[in-house]
């Protein structure tokens, strides 16, 4: 069943990257999609609880780590894995991401299958609350 | 933004002596005296008298705490009253519980609480979290910009003008022939007609279809039926793709349909924006069976907007698009 499936939500600012997210994930999960980080805290605020983010890094308002560490100081979605999903490959913002809580952290481009992978992986290690 | 209401924050008692915490109940109380010494705290032990040193002061507080394990009329109520309110409709409000969990997470947001602490919190955190709300409640007047549900990206009306008017002529003129070949198939085979999934603009999967040209039971090997050759050779089996141009699943001259195991390999924005514009019946890469000269010939291939450059296309790349599809080869 649809709502059987896990909910990831996929924060991008790239019209098209937020089209191939939804394409790619909703085979085997439910997905909401927001623009940046702003739009995704407001939408959690409401009482909506991702299984899992997915957050690209460069979005404008609040940025992937911005959001990243929102979510980690939070008492109400520090428990929600987040994957950052990023074009830049710098040893510096992995380590930035890393410190700031990140549960993983993949490359563009990736290969689905990777994806698929890394996103079961840290659903499987999340802490799950209640 | 974010910086200045920490500052403000952390110069609190300096500047404006009124800034502090209001708390309801013993668990708040331990948080917000975790949060530092630099700005006061006005601790209640109960929601009602909380409400009441809100009202008193002129200022807001920084941010109210409360404990979930007041009784609920006393939590929720107060809540209500913040958000009621409109010196105070903006204030944190910070749900302080023994034991947090998914229930009492999901219920306080909907109430409107913006966070649901455990009572051992980290106050480096829990700082952090009340400077960036609020700043973040402060600019939030509109609501959450709903994700757009078109299924589609336009097309410019011109273009798609064009589409319907040549593909309802196109799949006119083919009838007489095409509506025998199928007939013909359908004696041979029992399956004249096939539909394969390919992925369009906006990543919109869409049914392409075909005339079946080649055995059901041995596809993977690609063997022809004995009319599916011959069809093939003539052109005809890509026909009723005129139906997908009707129908606005692909336009006349436009990037290539993907099956989907090729779609999901590119990855990067680099090849996402292909897919801001609809693939096409034919375009230059008709004909060609490598795939990386196909994919090196759509990088440089830049859609016109104006639908007499797509008509060009059409025109120039139309006989290889009906030959019969030829599947590229990955080198």
């Amino acid at each position: 069943m649809e709502s059987d499936k896990l909910l990831i939500l996929a924060v991008d600012d790239d019209a098209t990257i937020r089209m191939l997210l939804e394409f790619l994930l909703k085979k085997r999960y439910r997905v909401v999609l927001r623009e940046d980080g702003w739009d995704a805290l407001a939408w959690m605020g409401e009482g909506n609880l991702p299984d899992l983010i997915l957050a690209d890094l460069e979005m404008p308002r609040v940025d992937g780590i911005s959001l990243l560490e929102q979510v980690k100081a939070s008492g109400a979605f520090s428990h929600i894995p987040v994957v950052i999903l990023t074009g830049h490959e710098s040893q510096e913002l992995f380590q930035r991401c890393k410190s700031a809580g990140a549960d993983d952290y993949l490359l563009k481009p990736f290969n689905p299958d990777v994806l698929y992978h890394r996103i079961d992986k840290a659903l499987a290690a999340g802490v799950r609350v209640g | 933004m974010y910086a200045l209401i920490q500052t403000e924050i952390d110069s609190a008692p300096a500047t404006r002596r009124a800034a502090r915490w209001v708390s309801a109940g013993p668990a708040s109380c331990h948080l917000a005296s975790g949060l530092g010494p630099d700005v006061e705290q006005a601790c209640a032990d109960t929601a009602f008298r909380a409400w009441r040193l809100i009202h008193a002061s002129h200022v807001p507080p920084l941010a109210v705490f409360c404990d979930a394990s007041l009784p609920d009329s006393d939590v929720w109520s107060l809540l209500a009253r913040l958000r009621r309110e409109s010196p105070f409709r903006q204030v944190p409000f910070v749900l302080v519980s023994e034991h947090v969990d998914k229930s009492l997470i999901i219920k306080a947001l909907q109430l409107g609480a913006d966070e649901v602490y455990d009572i051992d919190a980290d106050p480096a955190a829990v700082r952090r979290r009340l400077a960036f709300l609020r700043s973040f409640k402060s600019e939030q007047e509109s609501p959450v910009q709903e994700e757009e549900t078109r299924r589609r990206p336009p097309v410019s009306s011109p273009r798609r003008l064009l589409d319907i008017t040549l593909s309802s002529l196109g799949l006119l003129l083919s009838m007489p022939l095409l509506l025998p070949a199928a007939l013909l198939l359908w004696i041979e085979s029992g399956y004249p007609l096939e539909r394969v999934q390919r992925v369009g603009m906006g990543y919109q999967v869409f049914d392409l279809y075909q005339l079946r040209s080649r055995r059901k039971e041995r596809r993977d090997t690609g063997e022809y039926t004995r009319l599916g050759r011959w069809f093939s050779r003539m052109g005809i089996t890509r026909w009723p793709q005129l139906l997908n141009v009707f129908l606005g699943d692909l336009t006349l001259s436009g990037y290539e349909p993907l099956p989907l195991q090729v779609a999901e390999q590119l990855t990067t924005d680099e090849w996402a924006g292909r897919f801001l514009t609809p693939a096409g019946l034919t375009g230059p890469w008709a004909g060609i069976t490598s795939a990386s000269a196909r994919r090196r010939l759509e990088k440089d291939f830049s859609l016109s907007r104006k639908p007499w450059s797509g008509l060009k296309i059409v025109l120039t790349t139309l006989p290889l698009a009906f030959r019969d599809l030829v599947l590229p080869t990955e080198d």
